[in-house]
């Protein structure tokens, strides 16, 4: 079904360019929170991984990535699957080549995409900290923004079989995406598993009487501020997204930033009772992640649910995830020192299936598939829930199983783990030549005494 | 067929596995099935943990994979919105069981911990 290329307002046009510009602290915020939650030994190496991680994804998008992702009305190949066609990947030139950088929807989406693919690139990192290697790092975030990313988020937000659900098959709008639940925080969190199974754990983690003895972060202030600039990445974020690809007002960003800063607190303060009544004292890490957990599983619905709702969205997110950490850590022996796999594949999957029981959709221009609203504006739309769910299933079922393979690969042909010597000498001195801290030795087993 | 010999030395090192083996077993045709039973067993060996857990994790994503293909087709084939999210929910069920077998595989045998 052609779809016309949505247009934006000079009003909308400013407003989206302001709010892309915040999307970079949300990477500046998941930085920190990664570094924090690691060791010290490897703090500085797991700042340079994730600003490699930001230069390679950018890059690699550039390449080709925005090749295979497109937008919506721009051209694409479809297979024709029982007499309907699936729009399965987009066909846009290597190198921006056919993007004209004019203020365009294609080319705020281009530009937004080259900061959300390194926010993806950014997950994986805090999972595998404190084993994984700067060069694989690299080369796993080559695969991820060239086209893990790409691909998915072509179904989601390029006009794929996945947004036409509800114009080819009547499921509501189609799957709805507006800040980057599946495509950035679920697909992210589902290639942070994928590394860290194949990683392995970090040694000295799981003991052989079954014990899983904490690894805490070396500092909480990384953490909590990273937090902070993170709400304001996220603040850029939903709105671009909902102005980009659910067709949005610019007025409708402050009902999208009450909704995302309430889901944050929301979030973390479910978070700090649990643990508070869990282990008698708050646990500040994990109240960090419950503030993430929200701010993620905010971002598909920010644009079509109430404040109340959202408060609701964010504090299922801040359990669940408080929750998942310990259960993957305990029970699943997942080593993820980050809580990256918990946040953002966990928290995503409840942002995605929570805009399907919460959404309420006021306009008939949604998912901006245009002319294929099966309702009218103001209902809610049925079969909206199954959308979403056939979006769970994709990322389940085809995500999940392309990273871990890829992945799988690319371990045989470069080693993703770093060996026992740098694992005990720590990231920093093995893979830099030098420390975050150097004015705090404590390896003094790493020096020689002159 | 089978790639030049380059290209096939080069694959088989990738995978640690031709190091174990004399270049001239390799070229025997007649040996190339003990090679690929050799082959699996190393996989088995290096970098997989527990007996069994290859064959679990590769049926755990082949029902990841089936179980989004009878979402797909459920999307595609059935008209009826009760039977049509019948079939969804089956096939998120076969996921979630092709999900636990692919985590079960990767639990850590007892004597690697430590």
């Amino acid at each position: 079904m052609p779809m016309p290329v949505p247009g934006l307002t000079e009003t909308a046009t400013v407003a989206c360019l302001f709010f892309i510009f915040l999307v970079p602290l949300a990477a500046a915020g998941l930085s920190l929170i990664n570094a924090g939650l690691g060791r010290s030994h490897s703090a500085a190496h797991i700042m340079m991984a994730s600003l490699a991680a930001l230069s390679t994804a950018g890059l690699v998008y550039f390449l080709c990535g925005f090749a295979w992702q497109g937008f919506i009305g721009r051209p694409g190949h479809s297979i024709i699957f029982s007499g309907v066609p699936w729009n399965w990947i987009a066909a846009e030139p290597f190198f921006f080549r056919g993007l004209t950088v004019d203020g365009s929807a294609a080319s705020l989406a281009a530009l937004l995409q080259m900061f959300s693919v390194g926010l993806a690139a950014l997950i994986p990192l805090g999972s595998g900290a404190d084993r994984w290697r700067l060069r694989a790092s690299c080369a796993s975030t080559a695969l991820l923004a060239g086209w893990t990313y790409p691909l998915f988020a072509h179904w989601v937000w390029g006009g794929g079989w996945l947004a036409q659900l509800g114009a080819n098959y009547g499921l509501g709008h189609g799957f709805i995406d507006a800040g980057g639940t599946s495509t950035i925080h679920a697909l992210g969190g589902l290639t942070a598993l994928s590394v860290t199974w194949i990683l392995g754990p970090r040694r000295g983690k799981y003991s052989a009487d079954g014990m899983a003895p904490a690894i805490p972060g070396h500092n909480g202030v990384f953490v909590l501020f990273g937090c902070l600039l993170a709400l304001l990445g996220w603040f850029g974020l939903n709105s671009a997204g909902a102005i980009l690809f659910t067709g949005s007002e610019p007025a409708h960003a402050v009902l999208i930033a009450i909704n995302t800063m309430l889901a944050a607190a929301a979030g973390a303060l479910t978070a700090a009772v649990i643990t508070g009544i869990r282990f008698g004292k708050p646990d500040a890490s994990l109240t960090a992640n419950g503030w993430i957990g929200g701010l993620v599983a905010s971002s598909a619905s920010c644009a079509f649910v109430g404040p109340a709702e959202a408060v609701v969205i964010g504090s299922i997110a801040g359990a669940v995830v408080t929750f998942a950490v310990e259960w993957f850590e305990m029970r699943l022996e997942v080593d993820d020192p980050a809580g990256a796999i918990s946040v953002h594949a966990i928290g995503g999957i409840w942002g995605i299936l929570a805009l399907g029981i919460f959404a309420r959709f006021q306009g008939p221009v949604l998912n901006l598939v245009r002319d294929s609203l099966p309702m009218a504006a103001g209902g809610s739309a049925s079969g909206q829930w199954l959308a979403q769910l056939a979006g769970v299933a994709t990322l389940l079922g085809f995500v999940l199983p392309l990273t871990y393979g890829m992945n799988w690969v690319l371990n045989r042909f470069c080693a993703f783990r770093v060996p026992v010597e740098g694992e005990r000498q720590g990231m920093d001195l093995y893979e830099l030549g030098a420390g975050a801290y150097p004015e705090f030795v404590t390896h003094t087993e790493d020096f020689r005494p002159r | 067929m089978f790639p030049s010999w380059p290209a096939w030395q080069y694959a088989c090192s990738c995978f640690d596995v031709s190091r174990a083996l004399p270049e001239e077993t390799l070229r025997l045709s007649g040996l190339r099935v003990w090679y690929f039973s050799h082959h699996r067993y190393r996989l088995e060996e290096s970098c997989l943990c527990g007996p069994g857990a290859f064959s679990m994790r590769f049926v755990g994503f082949v029902l990841l994979l089936a179980g989004w293909f009878l979402v797909l087709s459920a999307i595609a084939l059935l008209a009826a919105p009760a039977l049509r999210a019948s079939f969804v929910l089956a096939g998120i069920g076969v996921e979630a069981l092709g999900l636990a077998l692919v985590v079960r595989s990767h639990l850590i045998p007892r004597e690697e911990k430590g």
